[in-house]
């Protein structure tokens, strides 16, 4: 070994030993900042959330931004924040990657004032990753859904709208019910986590119970432009129904596919949630028509809602883009106002000085069937996720619903309940 | 090698011609930057170090592929397969039988290498697409073995929760302590995957890149050479995974497609292949040009609401593939190549000879 090689060596060996020594003197475990001081008001509460506005989710996901500032604003201005403090809300882009949510979260959880209510929307991978974190942290984590992993054992993560199992189980219920005999139901789904949730035991054999006939199991993944193959095989397996755990483009894929085979005279199709979305009746326009989902909010049809009507008025005075008459638009001024209240009802309980996620937890547990204008929300200490929903339908554009508001079977993994 | 020596600089001997560092201007600047490295978390803020640590770990896999497909010519379309393969001995190590991190560090290089070694086995029948489909495979074959053969330990698809690394009490649970294990590591694998260019193996690998055949004339055992290319590629894969999994506490077949695989690849082309320092200016490229686009992204919809959702999520992969695009048309030889003129008409400088 020549000797400028060794004093390389030595140079390396040099900084590997002290690395210990630097890396204790590297910032301390980031802990994140105490909670609002005693018998003191903080100058506003913070809403920090990691959001998926760029990648493949993004075409759903990016109104997002729009729609909560535009909710902040509302409830800042009619009810005067909470208890007179002021919302304010900080977002970051994760682009659906897990590793750009983690440093968004850790770049979130350390910022003063503390959050102690985070939102995050993006894949379940995200969540599933964040959840021990939010736990260990003291932040309540609000989502619009996930998977089981992302959700339980039940900690800090809740989610607003049904899961996808329980999804499954009410439009199980629905199908078995309603439609004539026999269902022979295929399942067609993103090949991830997400996907995957209908395609658990319990969901399959609560299937079976109704009497249905599960008759071919696909899979395709999140960039595929075409699922012709796997509707091929749905069709000579016999389906008469196609159930798709998928939301924008991976349901268009779906919806676009089944017509350039000419399936939807004879399949019908059905969705998850995000699958019964704006975006996706948008783009796949007369091929979504008749097309069923299980929701858990209210539509931008209801004409006949206030909430919705109000929340239409105000879009249109805002003069948005077609392309944010999405979810996020309608469904977070409700999601402010009730977040708001749960912050209100936990100061009132705890006062300021002790106000903590587990004090906003205990509130957010306590909502037992709550009739709101856009949902109806119900969670407990074991099942951080509502399970109120309709079916709608695709119909000459718009999204209807065509059943009432009902619960979903409790469909959660044995080893969760 | 010496041509292009600055005026008054002379190697004396092979080793002086030979040493990796080589004048005491480059010692000094290596030092500094070093130092400089090591103490960006006492002042760098969190999004800094967290890119930092992330360009670290795909450095270490992109050394690895560089050494197989630059070095070697061995194409590896499944490096974040195998990346997944220490990443899941890792976790289902500490998090299942709680071993601790370092025990299972060694451990991922080991088992990705084995694997490695395994689906290496059609190299020596087998080369260019042919071999590409074959690591293809792999990449399909692994994630698939991960989520169906004992989902009770790996998840499934779900995620599987990592622990952080420990040292005592000490916890590595965060970007900036977390910084301490990676970048070490990745300076090392850059160390060795520079040093290893110029030992016998590495000479060897180039010469069964350049023919094949030539080098089994010459008396080169291509088999065991081909073999320990694809066992140091993925044991750099499989250190990088295990990186990966501790760093963002929770891992899934998702974080392992074949999407980062291609990314992968293309760091090594943009940094120009069969180069240390091409992997490293491939990997820093490449992991810019995703966060451009995560930046200008919701800017551009912003300020074109008609292209609205659409270009957010069109933006990333355009980029990527344009940068790749490009640089095959106009330099095939990479940034690398880039750095050796830059550097050879500064050291020629004010002479243009």
């Amino acid at each position: 070994m020549n000797k400028k090689l060794s004093g390389l060596v030595a140079v390396v060996a040099l900084v590997l030993v002290a690395l210990p020594l630097i890396a204790s003197c590297a910032p301390a475990e980031e802990a994140p900042p105490a909670a609002p001081a005693a018998e003191v008001k903080p100058d506003a509460v913070w809403l920090r959330c990691t959001v998926a506005m760029t990648g493949p989710y993004a075409a759903s996901l990016l109104p997002a931004a729009e729609a909560m500032q535009d909710a902040i604003e509302i409830v800042n201005r009619e009810r005067g924040g909470i208890d007179g403090v002021p919302w304010k809300f900080e977002m970051l882009d994760d682009g659906g990657d897990v590793a750009k949510a983690i440093a968004n979260y850790e770049q979130l959880r350390v910022k003063e004032p503390k959050s102690l209510w985070m939102i995050t929307m993006g894949t379940s991978g995200i969540a599933e990753a964040l959840r021990e974190r939010f736990n260990e942290d003291g932040i309540i984590n609000h989502m619009p859904v996930g998977s089981q992993a992302s959700i339980y054992p039940a900690g800090n993560s809740f989610c607003l709208v049904i899961s996808h199992a329980d999804a499954f189980g009410f439009f199980c219920d629905w199908v078995a019910e309603t439609q004539p005999k026999p269902i022979k139901l295929a399942l067609l789904s993103w090949d991830g986590s997400f996907g995957r949730s209908i395609m658990s035991d319990e969901c399959l054999n609560y299937a079976r119970q109704k009497g249905i006939e599960i008759v071919a199991t696909e899979l395709f993944g999140i960039m595929d432009m075409d699922v012709s193959t796997q509707l091929t095989k749905i069709e000579n397996a016999g389906a008469n129904w196609v159930y798709t755990n998928t939301l924008g483009f991976g349901t268009v894929v779906v919806l676009k596919s089944a017509n350039a085979l000419g399936l939807q005279d004879k399949i019908h199709f059905a969705g998850c949630h995000f699958a019964v979305d704006y975006d996706v009746n948008r783009v796949a326009g007369p091929m979504g028509e008749g097309f069923v989902g299980v929701h858990s909010v209210v539509t931008w049809d209801e004409l006949d809602n206030p909430y919705v009507v109000e929340r239409r008025a105000a879009f249109e005075a805002k003069g948005l883009p077609e392309e944010n008459r999405a979810q996020p638009y309608l469904i977070f001024r409700g999601w402010m106002d009730y977040e708001t209240d749960i912050y209100e009802k936990a100061i009132a309980e705890v006062g300021w000085e002790n106000l903590d996620s587990d004090a906003l937890k205990s509130q957010l547990v306590k909502t037992k069937d709550l009739k709101l204008p856009w949902t109806i929300l119900n969670y407990s200490a074991d099942k951080p996720e509502t399970n109120w929903a309709r079916m709608v339908e695709f119909k000459d554009g718009k999204v209807l619903p065509i059943t009432d508001w009902r619960k979903a079977p409790d469909l959660r993994s044995t080893e969760y309940k | 090698m010496a041509i292009d020596r600055p005026c008054g600089t002379f190697e004396r001997d092979y080793a002086q011609d030979m040493a990796i560092v080589r004048t005491p201007l480059q010692w000094i600047i290596l030092i500094v930057g070093l130092a400089f490295l090591f103490s960006l978390p006492l002042f760098g803020g969190v999004r800094i170090i967290y890119l930092l640590n992330y360009i670290a770990i795909t450095l270490i896999a992109v050394h690895g592929l560089n050494i197989l497909t630059g070095y070697t010519g061995l194409l590896n379309l499944g490096q974040a397969a195998f990346m997944a393969v220490g990443a899941y001995t890792s976790g289902v190590l500490t998090a299942k039988f709680g071993m601790s991190f370092w025990a299972a560090l060694p451990c991922t290089a080991i088992s990705a290498g084995i694997v490695g070694l395994i689906f290496g086995l059609p190299s020596l029948r087998i080369k260019g697409f042919y071999l590409a489909m074959a690591t293809l495979a792999a990449q399909f074959i692994i994630i698939s073995a991960i989520v169906n053969i004992r989902p009770d330990l790996t998840g499934g698809w779900s995620s599987l929760v990592v622990p952080v690394p420990k040292i005592g009490d000490f916890a590595f649970n965060s970007q900036f302590r977390m910084f301490y294990i990676i970048m070490p590591l990745a300076v090392l694998a850059t160390l060795l995957a520079k040093n290893l260019a110029r030992t016998g193996i590495g000479r060897t690998f180039i010469a069964i890149r350049d023919n094949d055949l030539a080098a089994e004339v010459m008396g080169v055992n291509i088999f065991r050479y081909k073999l320990l290319s694809f066992f140091i590629c993925t044991a750099f894969a499989g250190i990088a995974g295990c990186l990966m999994a501790h760093w963002m506490r929770a891992i899934s077949p998702a974080t392992f497609g074949l999407h980062q695989s291609v990314w992968l690849i293309g760091m090594v082309i943009v940094g120009g292949m069969g180069s240390t320092a091409g992997a490293v200016f491939g990997t820093v490229f490449i992991r810019l040009v995703d966060e451009l686009a995560r930046t200008v992204g919701p800017i551009i919809a912003h300020s074109f609401p008609a292209l609205s959702g659409n270009i957010s999520a069109a933006a990333g992969p355009i980029l990527f593939s344009l940068v790749i695009v490009l640089f095959v048309i106009f330099e095939p030889r990479g940034l690398a190549h880039r750095w050796e003129v830059f550097k050879t008409s500064y050291r020629l400088n004010p002479f243009a000879y």
